[in-house]
């Protein structure tokens, strides 16, 4: 018989912490380490476990192993805020420690929603994730900008979903876009040069290869959307390098403030 | 003739001092600020007392008050990103000393990026600024809010300046802002948007403007705005499917 740590990192989560939470009641310790939020997230956490830690953003790696620090068993589970255990993968993980491991690792299914769909195409599933492993064969990978951890030892597959709803709306999609683009913008601005034609065929490249060769046209307005989502931010990153290449040294450093 | 000028304001410390200075020749200013966190009310306060801190309940309600406090019997409404060249002012002082209307309308020039848009639809885009205070009210709108004039209006022949989008970022956070109200209030109005709407009305929206409005002849910088154009018309039916499913 193994025992579980669940290990959540938090910042103004107050919206999704609650299901979280309460879909891996069953496990044996619950650690939250929060970025010093500004909602409820870590009063709804306190509901849930006393094991509730606050800690400035050091950046993901830096707080992912810190959550993994304090947990106190050896098998560890990865959540993120906006994600739930189904009651089928936690009996498929209860029975699995029960019985005793024989991976070090594994891989679960995400099923991922786009305004309220879950999204099957697009790459979006299963995407497989590294979430339940040993934690003393497992490291933090600190280049990702998302997630990433690695075990030394063998990994298995396990059969049912983590559920991953963000409750994203348009709205939200579009001021993530924004963001985003800017800062990939910054990085690219030394590259080649960006010339009119990229804000058509870049974007249309994108828009079809993700909507047909990645089956999102079996999606709905959701797929279709989601495709188009994806080629209007290459769209506005590539308008944000022109901008950015045809500024004066002065003008650039000022934005530079801005942005980060 | 006497006249103000009448803003409403909301974080604008970059703007608004070129704006101000732009109309120091008006006999009032009259500012009505939703409580700006940055160097706005600062700033406005070297130009005028009238600044009436009130937060925001909607552009028509708070050029309302603004034009409520003002005491001239014409009145000039700017927003903070326009400017007021030497020759509109004097054509201006000019056309009040005698007129028969009610109200006058301006050609605009609206800068995007820096550059002068001459084409896309966007010029002249005479907008009616300058009216009697007794014959005008601001009306409901959730994005462009209407003035409702009560009489003749009449044509001026100097632009005023609009320094719209001085970097994508705030282009976008615009065009965010505006799409959703702009997909509520077609939502409240009963329409439903489709797969239908979101495909082809940016497709037309995108071939008026470049082609037909003539938007290739302002440059790289016309055609983003013609395809951003398209982009806002397919995310505001976007934004109307998603509140109708």
């Amino acid at each position: 018989m193994q025992k579980l740590s669940i290990a959540v990192i938090t910042q103004n989560e107050e919206k999704n912490i609650r299901v979280c939470l309460e879909s891996v009641r069953w496990a044996d310790e619950i650690i939250v380490v929060d970025a010093e939020s500004t909602d409820d997230t870590v009063k709804v956490a306190r509901q849930y476990t006393d094991r509730v830690f606050t800690r400035q953003w050091p950046g993901f790696a830096q707080q992912k192993q810190y959550a993994l620090d304090m947990c106190r068993n050896d098998w560890i589970l990865s959540l993120d805020a906006d994600e739930t255990v189904s009651a089928k993968l936690a009996d498929e993980i209860q029975e699995l420690l029960r019985t005793g491991p024989e991976q070090d690792g594994y891989l679960i299914k995400r099923r991922s929603y786009f305004l309220g769909k879950w999204i099957k195409k697009c790459g979006w599933y299963p995407g497989y994730q590294l979430r339940l492993f040993r934690r003393s064969k497992t490291k933090v990978s600190k280049q990702m900008v998302h997630e990433g951890f690695v075990v030394d030892g063998p990994v298995g597959c396990l059969l049912f979903d983590i559920h991953h709803d963000s409750h994203i709306s348009l709205s939200h999609s579009i001021a993530k876009l924004n963001r985003y683009s800017s800062l990939e913008a910054l990085d690219r601005l030394a590259r080649k040069k960006v010339r009119w034609y990229h804000f058509l065929v870049n974007p249309s490249s994108t828009f079809w290869i993700k909507y047909i060769s990645q089956g999102g046209i079996f999606e709905g307005v959701h797929g279709f959307l989601l495709c188009w989502i994806a080629a209007f931010l290459k769209m506005v990153l590539y308008m944000k390098i022109w901008y950015l290449q045809h500024l004066n040294a002065d003008q650039l450093s000022e934005i530079k403030k801005t942005i980060v | 003739m006497s006249i103000s000028v009448i803003l409403i304001t909301l974080n604008e410390e970059k703007n608004i001092d070129a704006c101000l200075q732009s109309v120091q020749w008006a006999d009032e200013i009259v500012v009505v600020d939703s409580f700006s966190t940055d160097r706005t009310i600062e700033i406005v306060k070297n130009y005028t007392d009238k600044v009436i801190l009130h937060p925001f309940d909607g552009y028509a309600e708070n050029k309302n008050l603004a034009l409520d406090r003002t005491t001239s019997e014409w009145i000039l409404w700017l927003d903070a990103d326009e400017r007021v060249t030497p020759e509109l002012s004097d054509e201006i002082k000019h056309v009040l000393n005698k007129t028969e209307y009610q109200g006058f309308e301006m050609p605009r020039k609206a800068f995007f990026l820096g550059r002068w848009i001459k084409h896309c639809g966007w010029y002249p885009g005479y907008v009616l600024r300058l009216f009697r205070k007794q014959n005008a009210r601001f009306s409901h709108n959730k994005v462009h809010e209407g003035l409702i004039l009560d009489g003749s209006c009449g044509r001026l022949t100097h632009a005023l300046l609009h320094y719209t989008d001085d970097s994508l970022e705030h282009y976008l956070w615009k065009f965010n802002r505006y799409t959703s109200l702009a997909a509520e209030e077609l939502h409240e109005r009963g329409r439903r948007a489709g797969l239908g709407s979101i495909i082809f009305r940016p497709v037309f929206a995108f071939l008026k403007m470049y082609f037909m409005k003539r938007g290739f002849l302002d440059g790289i910088e016309g055609l983003m705005l013609c395809l951003l154009s398209a982009g806002y018309v397919a995310v505001k039916y976007a934004k109307t499917w998603e509140l109708g499913k």
